[in-house]
């Protein structure tokens, strides 16, 4: 059987090439793809490492970015076609404007955010915050994660002093003691931890936040490209599927690629959960946020009237139609 | 590869395939089973998901302990359809049980919220019910995954099952195909080969070869058929050699050969059969031997005889030769000699024989009898006594006078010892003589027989009888009676009148002579004078010399003599070694002493006796009688003679006297 595997990539790229020269001008353009260093980035990262977009006839020209809200940026100023962003970015980015829509969800984390404190900070439980320099990033599950946790616990999180900061600053800021915690996703939860041994602890967080991963592009690309859009779709499915056949292959080239630590790849791998999908959820959690967004005054502008807008779904439909449960 | 092995190997493989395929139809159907389980399950918790959300809206809406208890109730009814957690389980349903696991603490905290009223409280009420929405939705979402999977892998098992289920029965087929090409091309069709083979053996065809080039079973027979085919192919050869000798032998013998079935009926015919008996061979083959070869009075004899032979293989005429009356085809008897062999066939047994017409043996068998029998009566009746001894001195042939002479009477003469015939002692005295002739030497001798009470004396020559390779086989004796010839001889002898040794006038004729010359010398008054001489010393010369020294002394002496005297005058010999003279007309005493001289000189003179001088000397006596002495008769001169040669004796020999 696994000869018959090893011939599947030579075969289904000979189908490929077929396929490739017929119809070659509408994939000749190359995609640009702004995608996030996080675990959750895995699949993009293996299908450009396995090299399943070449073999979809695509090219795609992958662009790093920390913290999936610089990905959604990247696409808003036209530098990129597609970013890898959680739910976070798509709904404060709404509020603004709506020239970017929603391809599919790649994958769902439910541990990627950790409130990270400092011992010498004293916290220990919720009701220690208050008063506190608590680091968030703004508009991002950072943020979200911490109202939250707050609210949860029944702390009103206005009564921290919340300190905007980007991802990759709040490890040294609490390490420095210009705050007191902060709300990290990984792998800098795992970076700051590693920076601080014995110092940090994690506050436990009974509600699980689960954050979905999303592939988003220019609204411009919809129907336009969707060819191209197609062929990337296929490249991540098939990328999701090698990530569950063949896990410790694509944990070594999440490893190399993100320069990791064995050690927290080992650890992160069980949270991790990779599926292409248009779920009812990912609305009623868009919508839910929005919400709180709205509530809490987080954001200015309208909230959109319908997140369905926001979905398209054609793209996913060609390559997983049961996984279309929602959009236009 | 051994059929063996192959069978054994078809049996192994198919019992793997067998078996694989069943592990792996009972795996998919398990599989299928399992999925379907599963996908029950997913069914009713998608379902119990959906109602689980409509609960919690209500409870969010109506804000009713009933609908909180129920969404309770609801939950634990999904949490347990949930199966057991496993590695290898699909994502949708460990983030499935993770969300189930986390709901009821959401709604627990929303339960105490729902009680409190501040601004808030509020945000924290709407916070959490978003959370629970949310949550809610995801679960059903994940439930629905979970379900549709759960589909996938039930199509999958299905398929799987289907595909193996059709499968199997055509990979056994294409086995069965494979096993039933490789049978018939290993077995069937070798085996067909092997089976015409034989067929075409059977018929005859020894040439057919195999060649099966297969290092199995089938193989070791086809090279066995093969060498057996050779080898069988060779002996028929070598029969049909051997036939076509017989046949040849048969039909240039000269000979009739003829073959007969159980049923007494003809099988062979062989040409000198057709020549002698005057049928052809396509007239007599399946007829009756009786009706066509034996004469009507004996035809009964044979069938009788016939029928024990053909049980028991044996009969009268069976394994030997015997003289017959057979018929010829134109009803003429036909004498045969018949030599019959018995051959076995099968059960019963049938006969072959050798015919030898034998009208000129017999022919020559009376001819050669009457000329014996002419012989015989010549011989019987021939004056001669004829016989044959063998080499062992046995005598194997007597004529009548033979057997006359021998007083053999009438038996037969065979073998019978010349020992025993002659006696021993006349055995003995002619067996030198036989042995000689077995030398291969002619031998003549006499012999006297006493026969009839009278003495016969018979000549008798051995004749050897050589035989072409030079070994004597006997000796032909012919012996002639010669008893009155001898007797003739002996009267003819003492009718003779001259010494037959010296050729001088015997005593016979000396006897005459004498009277005579004194008759002469009364009648012319002329004197006379008798010499008597001898040999001297004869006895010893023939002591010295034998016999045959003294015969040639006296010849010598007799033929000196003769010359010395003049043929008026008479030499004789008396006997032995006694000679006389008697000289006529002698005037006076001293010629005849004269004469005397000259023959004691001459016979001085030395004889040569075997190549060595003799000397031999003479001693005479004279008598002188002249007429006017008066009358004399031949005895007195006689002794006067006489007398003188006893003083000449004395004298020392070699000299002469004359009477006084």
């Amino acid at each position: 059987m696994s000869s018959f595997r090893r011939c599947l990539p030579f075969l289904l790229s000979l189908a490929a090439a077929f396929v490739a020269l017929a119809p070659a001008t509408s994939a000749a353009q190359p995609l640009r793809l702004a995608a996030s260093r996080s675990p959750l980035s895995l699949p993009v990262l293996v299908a450009q490492d396995r090299g399943f977009f070449a073999e979809e006839g695509l090219e795609v020209q992958v662009a790093d970015c920390i913290g999936g809200h610089r990905c959604l940026r990247q696409v808003l100023e036209g530098k990129a076609d597609v970013a890898t962003v959680g739910d976070l970015p798509i709904v404060f980015n709404s509020f603004e404007r709506s020239d970017f829509v929603v391809l599919a969800t790649i994958g769902s984390n439910r541990e990627d955010t950790k409130l990270v404190t400092h011992r010498r900070a004293g916290i220990g439980r919720p009701e220690d915050l208050p008063g506190k320099r608590v680091g968030l990033v703004h508009g991002s599950s950072s943020h979200y994660f911490f109202d939250l946790f707050m609210l949860s616990a029944g702390v009103d999180p206005k009564s921290v002093q919340a300190v905007r900061l980007q991802p990759e600053e709040l490890g040294p800021a609490l390490l420095a003691g210009r705050i007191d915690a902060a709300a990290i996703w990984e792998p800098y939860a795992y970076e700051a931890m590693k920076s601080m041994p014995g110092q940090a602890t994690v506050l436990p967080h009974p509600d699980r936040y689960v954050l979905t991963f999303n592939l988003v592009a220019a609204r411009a690309m919809a129907r336009t490209r969707d060819d191209s859009l197609v062929r990337l779709l296929r490249a991540v499915e098939r990328a999701q599927r090698f990530i569950t056949e063949r896990p410790a292959q694509a944990q070594a080239i999440l490893q190399q690629r993100l320069q990791l630590d064995p050690q927290f790849v080992e650890h992160a791998w069980p949270t991790l959960s990779f599926r292409l999908a248009l779920d009812t959820s990912l609305l009623r959690t868009l919508e839910g946020e929005a919400r709180w967004a709205e509530r809490e005054g987080h954001v200015a502008g309208r909230r959109p009237s319908n997140f369905l807008d926001f979905v398209h779904r054609g793209p996913l439909l060609r390559v997983k139609p049961s996984a279309v449960a929602i959009g236009r | 590869m051994k059929l063996r092995t192959w069978l054994l190997l078809s049996l192994a493989a198919c019992l793997a395939v067998s078996t694989a395929a069943l592990t792996v139809l009972v795996d998919a159907a398990r599989d299928t089973g399992r999925a379907g389980l599963a996908q029950s399950r997913a069914q009713t918790v998608t379902h119990q998901a959906s109602g689980l959300l409509v609960l919690a809206h209500e409870f969010v809406q109506h804000a009713e302990e009933r609908a909180a208890q129920q969404w309770q109730e609801r939950h634990q009814a999904i949490v347990a359809l949930l199966p057991e957690e496993r590695a290898d389980e699909d994502a949708s349903l460990r983030e499935l049980r993770s969300l189930a696991q986390d709901l009821p603490d959401l709604f627990r905290k929303l339960q105490q919220v729902n009680r409190k009223d501040t601004a808030f409280e509020q945000r924290r009420r709407q916070l959490l019910l978003d959370q629970l929405v949310g949550s809610n939705q995801a679960l059903s979402d994940h439930a629905y995954q979970w379900y549709h999977e759960a589909v996938a892998a039930r199509d999958a098992a299905e398929r799987r099952f289907q595909a193996w289920a059709i499968a199997t029965p055509l990979v056994l087929l294409a086995a069965l195909m494979l096993l039933a090409v490789v049978v018939h091309r290993r077995v069937l069709r070798p085996l067909g080969l092997l089976h015409a083979a034989a067929v075409a053996v059977a018929k005859g065809d020894l040439t057919v070869k195999l060649a099966l080039r297969q290092s199995d079973e089938l193989g070791e027979v086809a090279h066995r058929f093969d060498e057996m085919t050779r080898e069988l192919a060779a002996r028929t050869a070598a029969q049909a050699r051997s036939e076509e000798q017989v046949r040849s032998i048969l039909t240039h013998a000269p000979d009739a050969f003829v073959g007969i079935d159980q049923r007494s009926r003809i099988t062979e015919w062989n040409r000198q059969a057709e020549v002698v008996f005057g049928w052809r061979r396509d007239e007599v083959l399946g007829r009756s031997m009786a009706e066509v070869l034996i004469p009507p009075h004996q035809r009964a004899m044979h069938d009788a005889g016939f029928a024990r032979f053909v049980k028991t293989g044996q009969g009268a005429v069976v394994n030997q030769r015997i003289e017959l009356m057979a018929l010829r085809r134109d009803g003429d008897p036909l004498p045969i000699e018949l030599s019959v062999g018995a051959v076995r066939d099968g059960d019963a047994w049938v006969a072959h024989a050798f015919l030898r017409d034998i009208t000129e043996r017999r022919r020559a068998e009376t001819a050669l009898k009457a000329s014996e029998q002419r012989l015989r009566q010549i011989a019987d009746n021939v004056p001669v006594l004829i016989s044959f001894v063998d080499a062992q001195h046995r005598l194997q042939f007597a004529n009548g006078m033979f057997r006359h002479w021998l007083s053999m009477g009438a038996a037969e003469v065979r073998d019978l010892a010349v020992r025993d015939v002659f006696g021993e002692a006349l055995y003995t005295a002619g067996a030198v003589y036989i042995d000689r002739a077995l030398g291969g030497e002619r031998v003549e001798f006499e012999s006297t027989h006493e026969v009839d009470g009278q003495p016969r004396v018979a000549h008798t020559i051995f004749i050897p009888q050589q035989s072409d390779d030079g070994i004597v086989r006997g000796i032909y004796t012919l012996s002639t009676d010669i008893t009155a010839v001898k007797q003739a001889e002996r009267q003819l002898r003492a009718l003779a009148r001259v010494d037959a040794l010296t050729g001088l006038a015997n005593r016979l004729q000396f006897d005459e002579l004498l009277p005579q010359a004194i008759s002469r010398a009364r009648r012319s008054s002329k004197g006379m004078a008798l010499l008597f001489l001898d040999v001297d010393h004869f006895k010893q010369i023939n002591d010295t010399w034998g016999h045959a020294g003294g015969d040639t002394v006296l010849k010598v002496f007799a033929t000196r003599l003769k010359a010395t005297v003049r043929t008026t005058d008479h030499a004789a010999r008396l006997a032995g070694d006694e000679f006389v003279v008697i000289l006529e007309g002698l005037n006076r005493a001293e010629e005849a002493t004269l004469v005397a001289d000259k023959i004691v000189r001459s016979i001085g003179q030395p004889i040569d006796l075997e190549g060595r001088p003799l000397h031999v000397t003479t001693s005479v006596g004279c008598a002188y009688h002249h007429p006017e002495a008066g009358e004399t008769t031949p005895q007195a001169l006689f002794v006067e003679a006489d007398a003188a040669l006893y003083e000449a004796k004395k004298a020392g020999r070699n000299t002469y006297r004359l009477a006084a």
